[in-house]
């Protein structure tokens, strides 16, 4: 037995378990078309209608797409395939490079093994419930077209892994990446620096590969019917992206405030100093909830995005504005090889030159996308009267007089042609720029908000705490300007058409602004990197050696790899803005498509949807309606739920860290710095407390949506989910705003004003850091994931709750209200009763944090 | 074992007997074995021939003796009270600074070469026996002859201090980096001196918490009387970058007082 649990312990039996879950994934992947395939018996002579009328590959069969799209959407493939080889070309280079020396090597394995671990132990964890949702996915599934059965459930599949391949992949190049980073800071900056960002590039370019790979793969095989498939692909990267950003942010965060609670303040050590067992956890820390979190986070944003559009596509324009978002992504990609490639700095920059170098390949991949989205909406956004004849719904997208009567903005006085996706797109630029910008000046040092933080400092830690929460309002306002200005000139690029068109504006604004994900991640990866490897530098680096050999080499290469890290950290914070703007942007347009399902009742059904319909039920969702207004209540109430959980956990995990690094401290010999700490104790703790804790907000946010919507109905869940946005949206700003703030006050201090380190006006500032910590780096970033997980949920479920909930039921054909009824209230009390378990679990005690006062 | 003998001088002073040698010593009273203790240590290597009719050393030998489990004997308290006026400086030895987290930097006595513009204003951070801030226009060897007379009505037989950094901006604001406690007040009292040429010394503090102490240490440590001047050099930047990065490293991160 007990050989029997050690196997199964041992490092070959997770290997074997975990590539055994990739092949049972793969495989209910690829196996998919031939459920969808196989002949179902006929439940009714509905069902047996739309089996006759789908067809699989429909792009390639239906005579309505040209040869052009035919050959375009091949294209598209080819560049996402481009993509990826791009990322594994950089891969390659990155892993070719200088290992440095020995005890460089020591500690990045450390550090690569400990961020291993815990996304090994992750994926055992939620292996299981992904399996256990495709299979409820494929269960619970209502349409009418069987086909989709299993095409969502096996797109949810394909979805949690590609997400969670970037996720893997991102983290572990980051761990490959700083220790060649460190190693070359030795010779020259610009080769740290370039290694660095290509680090970076290599998730940055998966995640555009992918991300595209899967949505078009999806459509080639699910045609314009997509729409179910697309939710199921969405939704599988959303999840994992919130298992990663919450199991992450509880890591890293219990890690970091760990590793400072006992070395800097109780013992007064540095940070990364190798005595401390909890060093190495906070170094993975960094890369779990940085590399990992915040790939699987923008890789689900980019994925929402893009289902957000084509769903809206099909709704409104048909197949042409379902294949436009593909092939605005696919020069997005094309824009992100090239522009990535440009970033380079030489042997003696600085990080003002390289952070320019950074900033100028944006803007070129900027340029070749604007230019792209024009040159491909000139030729392909063309509606003749055939299209319109057979796209009925596109023609209210357009003037009472059709295509010919749009201004000469958005058809440059070609009759048939429409700019205006391509115009939306632009605006989702300049949103992705404004958001930057914005999140640049409330978190930045060289501007006003954390000047005055820093000022604050000087007269205490509450008036420092008071200015944060000012400056982290206020900032909220901003970025809700911001955003609400893009959708407004959606509205006005798309004024006199329906709500849905307007809804399809917004969502080509979300393409546009990840237009530059390849760009915006390899800019995020990049911070963790360079922090890292700084921490490799102070722990690996043998300074008399390195003098020895070069005099003058060490503290030139620590030069350089303090400044990256800056650099690092500024473009870490620049990308934040995008995450959250990109969540709100995609959470807008999936709420169209919620309206729109509701409208026609069942999910399949949407590309028959007429305007009438959709003005008719939207009309519905209004706060006059007293459950839709305690939907709106709830829904901005669980964000709140939400963060409050996952800082007691940071707080929870902590404490055994804590415990455990205090007791490692007692042995005389790790004090003394002659025996090594057992670092794999304390990484064992985070790995394992951060997989406990994730658990209930996981279960809050599937089950939040589904309780409202079976006890409220469909209307409030609107209401519920309008709530969440809105609250959501600025909570998150809020703490990612806030938080950031007060890092770099506390940095700006350390740098050398107002008393430097150990000032009063330090220790002012490191208590605002403390709060905001959790703030900025676990709570916040996982209300991204959050928004979109609700919404998914919402609907994958809608068409249950119309079914099932308890306030007006449809009641099927053969059905009973009470067998309705039933149903009903036995999920409502399932989701009450995960909800009340993951409340009472996010408060209980633990027997550890009482010990430690002992 | 050999004993060894340490003068503490930090804080408080203390002659102390211990079977540690120094590198082991100072992270001991930096941190001890088992209780947290905190704070940085400045303590002298005594010559071990030492012989006093002050202090009682004859017990020593029995008593500085291996505990019964075998390790040595850390901390043997031979007198916490004027123990400076009453060591010979020539018996003193290298100055050990210690950081909170037990780091251990051994400085040798060296020659001290008065610059031309020592002249202040100077910080001075008294050590032992008291230990106040003050500012004033003395060289470090003229504050060391002026604190050091008899005839001067504020004076000590013997003292030990260090010299601080004291960067102004144009405006005459201390530089932003320099951690004091009120750095206003340092501002005021240097003004006061130049306002009156006549005035030698100002008191800043009576009693200084120095955060980060070793950050703020300028030329290095002095210990003199009227009879001469040891120099404790403190280590370049560039060397405390390179040779001694894990101390400096220690010292500039720790926030201890």
């Amino acid at each position: 037995m007990h050989k029997l649990k050690a196997l199964l312990k041992s490092h070959k039996a997770r290997q074997y378990y975990l590539v055994g879950l990739l092949v049972f994934f793969g495989a209910g992947y690829f196996w998919t078309p031939s459920f969808g395939q196989a002949p179902e018996p006929a439940a009714s002579a509905t069902v047996t209608e739309h089996v006759e009328h789908f067809v699989f590959f429909s792009p390639f069969v239906n005579p309505s797409y040209s040869v052009a799209e035919q050959y375009s959407l091949i294209a598209i493939l080819i560049i996402a395939v481009a993509g990826l080889l791009y990322a594994l070309m950089l891969a390659k280079q990155v892993y070719a490079a200088d290992t440095g020396t020995k005890k460089m090597q020591e500690i990045a394995l450390a550090i690569r093994e400990g961020a291993d671990a815990y996304l090994g132990a992750q994926f055992k964890r939620i292996g299981p419930l992904i399996i256990l949702i495709t299979i409820l996915l494929a269960v619970t599934f209502t349409g009418t077209e069987e086909a989709f059965r299993w095409g969502r459930a096996g797109s949810f599949l394909v979805g949690a892994l590609f997400s969670w391949t970037v996720g893997f992949v991102g983290m572990r190049l980051a761990t490959a990446g700083n220790l060649r980073v460190a190693a070359a800071a030795t010779r020259s900056y610009g080769e740290a620096m370039q290694l660095g960002y290509r680090t970076g590039t290599v998730t940055g370019m998966l995640t555009d590969g992918l991300g595209l790979l899967g949505g078009t793969i999806i459509f080639l095989i699910f045609g314009v019917q997509a729409y179910e498939a697309l939710l199921g692909f969405g939704f599988g990267g959303t999840l994992i992206a919130l298992f990663m950003r919450v199991g992450g942010g509880i890591y890293t965060k219990a890690a970091d405030v760990g590793a400072d609670l006992v070395g800097k303040i109780e013992k007064d050590i540095p940070e990364d100093d190798p005595r401390n067992a909890a060093t190495i956890a906070d170094n993975v820390g960094d890369n779990v909830g940085d590399c990992a979190g915040m790939s699987a986070d923008i890789f689900e944003s980019y994925e929402v995005t893009i289902v957000a559009a084509m769903i809206l596509g099909m709704a409104t324009f048909g197949h042409k504005g379902v294949i436009f978002p593909l092939l605005v992504r696919g020069i997005g990609v094309l824009g992100s090889i090239i522009s990535t490639y440009t970033v380079k700095a030489g042997p003696n920059d600085t990080s003002d030159t390289a952070l320019h170098s950074v900033h100028r390949g944006f803007w070129i991949g900027s340029i070749i996308s604007v230019v792209g989205f024009f040159v491909l909406g000139a030729l392909y956004l063309r509606f003749d009267p055939q299209y319109l004849l057979d796209n009925p719904v596109a023609l209210a997208g357009f003037p009472a007089a059709g295509p010919g009567a749009l201004p000469f903005w958005a058809n440059l006085g070609v009759i048939g042609l429409d700019l205006r996706p391509a115009i939306t797109c632009l605006i989702g630029v300049f949103l992705a720029i404004g958001l930057n910008k914005l999140t640049s000046y409330y978190t930045h040092t060289m501007h006003a908000p954390v000047k005055s933080l820093a000022k604050a400092c000087t007269t205490g830690h509450a008036t420092n705490i008071i200015q944060g929460f000012a400056v982290g309002y206020e900032s909220t306002v901003a970025t809700i300007v911001v955003i609400a200005t893009s959708i407004l000139l959606s509205v006005l690029v798309y004024t006199g058409t329906p709500p849905l068109f307007i809804a399809y504006g917004v969502a080509m604004a979300g393409i546009g602004m990840l237009t530059l994900t390849g760009n915006t991640i390899s800019m995020d990866v990049f911070g963790p990197v360079a922090d890292n490897a700084n921490g490799i530098g102070e722990m690996g680096y043998d300074p008399e050696e390195m003098e020895r050999q070069k005099p003058g080499n060490y503290k030139r290469a620590r030069q350089i790899l303090a400044d990256l890290d800056a650099v690092g950290n500024t473009t870490k914070a620049e990308t934040k803005g995008i995450a959250i703007g990109s969540a709100v942007i995609a959470a807008v347009s999936l709420f169209s498509s919620f309206i729109a399902v509701i409208a026609v009742g069942s999910e399949d059904k949407i590309n028959t949807m007429t305007i009438d319909q959709y003005l008719r039920e939207a009309g519905k969702i209004t706060v006059a309606d007293p459950t839709v207004f305690i939907g709106f209540l709830i829904g901005g109430a669980v964000p709140f739920l939400f963060s409050s959980m996952l800082i007691r956990a940071v707080g929870r995990a902590a404490f055994y860290i804590v415990k455990e690094c205090r007791i490692q401290f007692r042995d005389i010999e790790i004090w003394e710095g002659t025996k090594k700490p057992d670092y794999g104790r304390v990484v064992d703790i985070c790995t394992n407390t951060a997989q406990k804790e994730l658990i209930g907000p996981g279960l809050l946010a599937i089950m939040s949506p589904l309780l409202v919507g079976f006890l409220l109905g469909p209307y409030a869940l609107g209401g519920f989910l309008a709530g969440m946005i809105l609250v959501g949206q600025l909570l998150a700003v809020f703490m990612s705003n806030a938080g950031g703030a007060w890092d770099n006050a506390k940095k700006m201090i350390e740098d050398g004003i107002y008393g430097g380190k150990g000032s009063e006006a330090h220790k002012a500032a490191v208590t605002g850091d403390t709060v905001g910590d959790p703030l900025k780096d676990t709570a916040g970033p996982a209300i991204n994931p959050l928004i979109k997980v609700m919404n998914m949920v919402s609907l994958l479920a809608l068409g249950l709750v119309l079914q099932y909930n308890i306030i007006s039921p449809k009641i099927a054909e053969g059905g009973s209200a009470a067998s309705t009824f039933v149903i009903g209230m036995i999920v409502i009390l399932a989701a009450a009763a995960a909800i009340a378990w993951a409340v009472w679990q996010s408060k209980r005690d633990d027997a550890v944090a009482d010990s430690l006062g002992e | 074992m050999t004993i060894h003998y340490y003068m503490l001088c930090y804080r408080f002073e203390a002659l102390v007997a211990s079977q540690l040698p120094p590198d082991d010593f100072g992270p001991y009273m930096a941190v001890g074995t088992r209780k947290n203790t905190q704070g940085n240590t400045l303590f002298f290597e005594i010559d071990p021939s030492l012989h006093s009719t002050y202090f009682r050393l004859n017990d020593i030998p029995n008593t500085c003796v291996r505990h019964p489990d075998g390790s040595p004997k850390r901390s043997k308290y031979i007198s916490t009270y004027r123990v400076l006026e009453h060591l010979d400086p020539a018996l003193m030895g290298k100055l050990y600074l210690t950081t909170a987290d037990g780091r251990v930097l051994g400085l040798e006595a060296s020659q001290y070469g008065e610059p031309q513009n020592g002249s202040g204003p100077n910080l001075f951070q008294e050590l032992c026996p008291g230990s106040p801030m003050v500012v004033s226009n003395l060289t470090p060897s003229a504050f060391n002859t002026y604190m050091t007379d008899p005839n001067n009505p504020v004076s000590v037989p013997r003292i030990f201090f260090a010299d601080l950094l004291l960067e102004r901006d144009a405006a005459g604001h201390l530089a932003g980096y320099l951690p004091y406690e009120n750095p206003e007040h340092v501002v005021e009292c240097i003004r006061e001196l130049e306002a009156n040429p006549r005035k030698q010394v100002k008191n800043v503090a009576r009693a200084t918490h120095l955060h980060s102490f070793f950050r703020t240490v300028r030329r290095g440590f002095f210990l003199g009387d009227q009879n001469g001047m040891k120099f404790y050099k403190f280590p370049s930047k560039e060397d405390l970058d390179v040779k001694y990065h894990p101390w400096w490293h220690s010292a500039s991160e720790s926030i201890a007082t």
